[in-house]
């Protein structure tokens, strides 16, 4: 869903090269060169705020998603909205059958374009305008408070407060997977990604787990120092175990916790801590990956990365936008925005080519990108190659 | 949870007469200001729930004294499967509207309330003294209770040999509880000077299965003391059990065996209560020594309670002489009281870290940037003719 085509995936690879081969390195202490370096990510130039006053119900959104098809979807305190083609938001509520009114997070099924939705009570399916809910008590859901959701060939996974739940849609069988079943050491699983054939469960207290489902595997990533509180080792491994959220993409895993950021790829494990790396804040909370680059929300802002440059989106004391820039080896690029993210507490991105979508306590965001520094289309891709 | 001797049975005469008084002398909230919501996460396997019920709801008559927007509490717990606790606190923070969440003494369950409060920033205050708890980061949570490992540290000063480390021996519970404790007198018994011996523990089952093998492994393993490390009756019922087999070396435990459920699961049996001289239990200096806020609790309590005596060498008369489960959730709802009133109309997870200090029926309410308490622990022994301080070392 948020990655380039397979087709593509090498070319894209070759462009980051070329980038990073042209990335220039002025010496130490040297002014701000007048033309910057260009940014493997498009810059967010403006935000379009939507709250009750555009007719939201909720103030408080907790996840954003665009499907394959196009559409919208906004998981808020107060029901799941479908942004419709005039701008409008349809609300989706317990009364039409969402299993609870606090919608937590949502994904998309690419075979069928079903909407997974993860609630605080319950799993629902939106397929077609039907609606069906999942609960403890009616299914194997293991729990019902469902903090990730993600499909994988015929399988749903959802990651619950007391197991890993996996839906079959053949046979509508259910599997729960926790810590007597596997290596987990805590059953308290907050986020889950599939990732080709492999599944990525994020657990609160128990770091990262990965499982074959076609081996019956299960692998755990454990922050080798074991201290909560201090990455004693960089790069190390994950950077705490208690995981808020993690995401993947074309072989990367990123994951966010409350005292920093990781990320593994085939170099190994990379970790980022507020102070010492541009990272916004140690509170991370959620990530989207995507072409390379990381979107992360925390709760002073997003952080956006591909590990070399960065840039923040965080707002003043007096509410002002603010975007900071970090280029390798070059002075920070400061600037005041005409418009700013609704609120600080970002719990859910969508970014596609066109455009970044933000889901705050405050609001929701549209990040509408400076039009000089795109995400690499396809076109361009061709073009370089 | 059955008051099972008369002491504790007394106990609550005395504080369901100070509920209705204190009931009386609570000013009417204001009608056109709706209270603000309390969530009171108690499980029904929480062992300390009358404790924990009792001081909160005393809590919530002291804060409710005092000027302000009135408060209100909303206790939620239901039997259930596993994980039923997130569940729980879902309904007190969404359905209830709780501003504010208060999380027992379980460890699972607290887990289960962060991970709410970590999606909707509500602010929670733990009774739980696994260290795990304030390790999840979450900056709108606290501990309120002291760690397990500095109480174990706390004891471990005082443990003695003449000849060699002394050998201590967990008496844990079984599962995750147990394995967070050990891993916490681990991390104690690590850097305890004088050195000292943590023996192979024993995990203890629910009360329902036979304690007597266990205790004769206990027996067996001849330890120097045995670290009493179960909820307060479990630990009082294990104490009975290793006396009954004969066992005379000392006992030590945490702060929460300062408990009418502890006392009362010893069993009102002389050689027990006799035998339990030598106890050791970390208490917060609150527990001994006079304040206004302890002393405000000890009245709403009205209890037979310990007089302030103001010096810390001083024997206390009872054998519990402070329920400090019942002080601990008293202490967390007057502090979420002043955290709600001061935010005002501000988002209250602003207010965190607390940066204030208040004074609290365990002592002053104060904690660390990753929201731990901050605890000056004394250890607590009884002897025959009373309960004394023995660390610090009293000054002569």
């Amino acid at each position: 869903m948020n990655s380039a085509p397979p087709a593509l995936r090498p070319f894209a690879l070759a462009l980051g090269l070329v980038a990073l081969v042209a990335w220039p390195s002025p010496p130490a202490g040297a002014a701000a060169p007048a033309d910057h370096s260009p940014l493997p990510f498009p810059l967010i130039e403006r935000f379009e705020n939507y709250g009750q006053a555009e007719g939201m119900p909720s103030a408080k959104v907790h996840s954003v998603f665009k499907t394959s098809d196009g559409r919208l979807w906004v998981g808020t305190w107060n029901g799941l909205l479908l942004r419709e083609a005039d701008g409008r938001f349809r609300r989706i509520g317990p009364e039409d059958g969402l299993s609870h009114e606090m919608v937590l997070c949502l994904a998309e099924d690419p075979t069928t374009g079903d909407l997974w939705i993860g609630t605080m009570r319950g799993l629902t399916k939106y397929s077609g305008g039907r609606i069906t809910a999942y609960t403890q008590t009616n299914s194997g859901l293991p729990n019902n408070v469902v903090y990730g959701v993600d499909v994988l060939g015929d399988t749903v996974w959802a990651a619950t407060a007391a197991g890993t739940g996996a839906l079959n849609l053949k046979t509508g069988a259910w599997k729960l997977y926790d810590h007597t079943n596997t290596v987990m050491h805590e059953p308290w699983c907050y986020s889950i990604k599939g990732a080709q054939h492999l599944v990525y469960i994020g657990v609160w207290g128990g770091g990262i787990i990965e499982h074959d489902p076609k081996l019956g595997s299960f692998k755990e990533y454990r922050d080798p120092d074991r201290d909560f509180h201090y990455d004693l080792v960089p790069d190390d491994g994950p950077i705490n175990d208690i995981t808020s959220w993690l995401s993947w993409e074309d072989g990367v895993l990123w994951q966010c916790t409350y005292f920093g950021f990781s990320r593994r790829d085939h170099r190994g494990w990379k970790t980022w801590i507020e102070g010492k790396s541009p990272l916004l804040s140690n509170f991370t909370q959620f990530v989207w990956p995507h072409r390379g680059v990381a979107w992360i929300g925390t709760d002073r802002g997003a952080s956006v990365t591909d590990g070399n440059a960065w840039a923040n989106y965080s707002l003043t004391d007096s509410g002002e936008g603010l975007i900071e820039v970090h280029r390798p080896n070059q002075p920070v690029e400061r600037r005041v925005l005409a418009t700013a993210l609704a609120n600080g507490f970002v719990l859910g991105i969508h970014v596609d080519d066109r455009e970044a979508w933000f889901a705050t306590s405050r609001g929701l965001s549209r990040g509408v990108f400076a039009a000089d520094n795109p995400y690499q289309r396809p076109a361009t891709v061709a073009e370089v190659r | 949870m059955r008051p099972t001797g008369p002491f504790a049975r007394r106990w609550l005469r005395a504080a369901t007469l100070a509920l209705a008084l204190a009931g009386v002398a609570s000013p009417q909230p204001a009608p056109n200001r709706p209270p603000l919501k309390l969530g009171l996460l108690l499980p029904p396997a929480e062992p300390e729930a009358q404790s924990i019920r009792r001081g909160a709801e005393l809590g919530l008559a002291a804060a409710n004294r005092e000027p302000g927007v009135p408060l209100d509490l909303v206790v939620r717990g239901q039997p259930g499967q596993w994980g039923t606790e997130g569940d729980d606190a879902v309904v007190l923070a969404l359905d209830e509207g709780a501003a504010a969440l208060i999380a027992p003494t379980t460890g699972a369950a607290v887990h289960q309330a962060l991970q709410v409060a970590g999606r909707t920033r509500l602010p929670v205050v733990s009774l739980c003294s696994d260290s795990s708890v304030t390790s999840a980061g979450l900056p709108w949570a606290i501990r309120i209770a002291p760690r397990t490992d500095a109480e174990a540290a706390a004891i471990f000063a005082v443990l003695r040999h003449p000849t060699r480390p002394p050998r201590c021996l967990p008496a844990v519970p079984t599962d995750r509880p147990g394995r967070e404790i050990l891993h916490d007198l681990e991390t104690a018994a690590a850097t305890a000077t004088p050195d000292l011996q943590l023996l192979k523990p024993v995990h203890v089952p629910p009360p329902a299965e036979d304690l007597g093998a266990l205790a004769r492994d206990v027996l067996a393993a001849n330890p120097d003391v045995v670290l009493l490390w179960l909820e307060p009756a479990a630990s009082g019922r294990f104490a009975r059990q290793l006396a009954q087999l004969g066992y005379r070396g000392r006992l030590a435990g945490h702060s929460r065996l300062l408990a009418p459920s502890f006392f009362a699961a010893l069993g009102t049996a002389l050689p027990a209560r006799r035998w339990v001289h030598g106890l050791l239990v970390p208490a917060p200096l609150a527990a001994t020594r006079s304040n206004p806020a302890r002393d405000d609790f000890l009245r709403a309590c009205s209890a037979p309670l310990a007089p302030p005596t103001g010096e810390s060498a001083s024997p206390l008369n009872t054998p519990a002489p402070f329920d400090l489960g019942a002080a601990l959730a008293y202490d967390a709802v007057r502090l979420l009281a002043d955290v709600l009133r001061r935010a005002g109309e501000r988002p209250p997870y602003r207010e965190f870290p607390l940066q204030h200090t208040m004074p609290g029926a365990t002592g002053p309410l104060a904690f660390d940037p990753a929201g731990n308490r901050q605890w000056e622990l004394e250890v607590l022994e009884w002897r025959p003719d009373g309960v004394r301080v023995v660390h610090p070392q009293p000054r002569p």
